[in-house]
């Protein structure tokens, strides 16, 4: 695995062997259509709970990862804007009992992940469409957590210690 | 100090390549309003094609399609990613065989041609 710039101050992402860096491949993710039809087919039984149908939720997935997407060339444009601000420990928010609430109303479903290693410095592990409150209910976000566990012991192997628990940017 | 040290540690792992979303973000950007009717365009076939599939009706994979557009499946795999600059010719193919109608030339421009034609001097 490498680490690789992102053209945003202070934030890096990891890039795992034979694949593209995890910022480029998300992004690509989420912006696919194709993707996305079958990644809510699979998970059509969460959708029922939003109260929308498997187009909808592409769509909206699309129109988020603009957001992100916007989000992130206003970062690489802005040194000003500090990542303490846009990222949050991951188990806080977890037991937050109104981001679930939250997350219904305004379906901001798409998640990055990453670990602290100093005030202002992250690298992304990964990312996912997040339908549930647990990351443990599902598979696919289960398996981010495995990621950023390798991804910190492999930090930790290199000397490199991480400064907060996991993170996790939301829209 | 001990902080600097773990930073500095962690900056000598970075390599020196960068990360290709910036590229595609900007390419995305300055392609935007065609790249949206591609999604909307993707979005639609899939969903009808899933629809097929569970009423048992053709087309319900993308070979099906493919085979009726008279394409290659490779191209209806790239028209339903959404970044596909498709031609008016594959659009027609597209609704031909699934019996739809993915564009059509609004009201408002309709009329406004109808207005023009009203003003152009009789012969």
């Amino acid at each position: 695995m490498k680490i690789v710039t992102t053209f945003v101050q202070g934030l890096y992402t990891f890039k795992y062997d034979g694949q593209l860096d995890e910022l480029e491949r998300l992004l690509d993710d989420w912006n696919n259509p194709e993707y996305l039809e079958s990644f809510f087919e699979q998970n059509e039984s969460y959708l029922s709970y939003f109260g929308i149908d498997i187009d909808t939720a592409i769509n909206e997935t699309i129109i988020e990862a603009e957001k992100l997407k916007n989000l992130l060339m206003k970062l690489s444009n802005n040194n000003s804007i500090s990542l303490d601000y846009i990222f949050r420990p991951l188990d806080n928010l977890e037991f937050r009992e109104i981001s679930l609430s939250k997350q219904k109303a305004s379906r901001r479903w798409l998640r990055l992940y990453a670990i602290k290693i100093e005030a202002n410095h992250y690298v992304i592990t990964g990312g996912a469409i997040k339908l549930t409150h647990e990351m443990q209910e599902r598979e696919h976000t289960k398996e981010e957590l495995v990621k950023l566990e390798k991804c910190r012991n492999y930090l930790q192997s290199q000397d490199v210690f991480d400064a907060d628990s996991f993170n996790e940017l939301i829209l | 100090m001990e902080q600097n040290k773990n930073l500095e540690n962690f900056l000598n792992l970075v390599s020196n390549e960068s990360s290709g979303w910036l590229e595609k973000a900007q390419w995305r950007e300055d392609n935007k309003q065609w790249l949206d009717r591609s999604a909307k365009i993707a979005i639609k076939i899939l969903s009808i094609l899933r629809n097929n599939r569970k009423e048992n009706r053709l087309p319900h994979s993308q070979k099906d399609l493919a085979e009726m557009m008279g394409v290659s499946p490779q191209q209806v795999n790239k028209m339903v990613k959404g970044t596909e600059n498709l031609t008016l010719e594959t659009i027609s193919k597209v609704e031909k065989a699934l019996g739809i109608q993915l564009m059509e030339i609004s009201e408002t421009y309709n009329k406004s041609l109808q207005q023009d034609k009203e003003l152009e001097p009789s012969a």
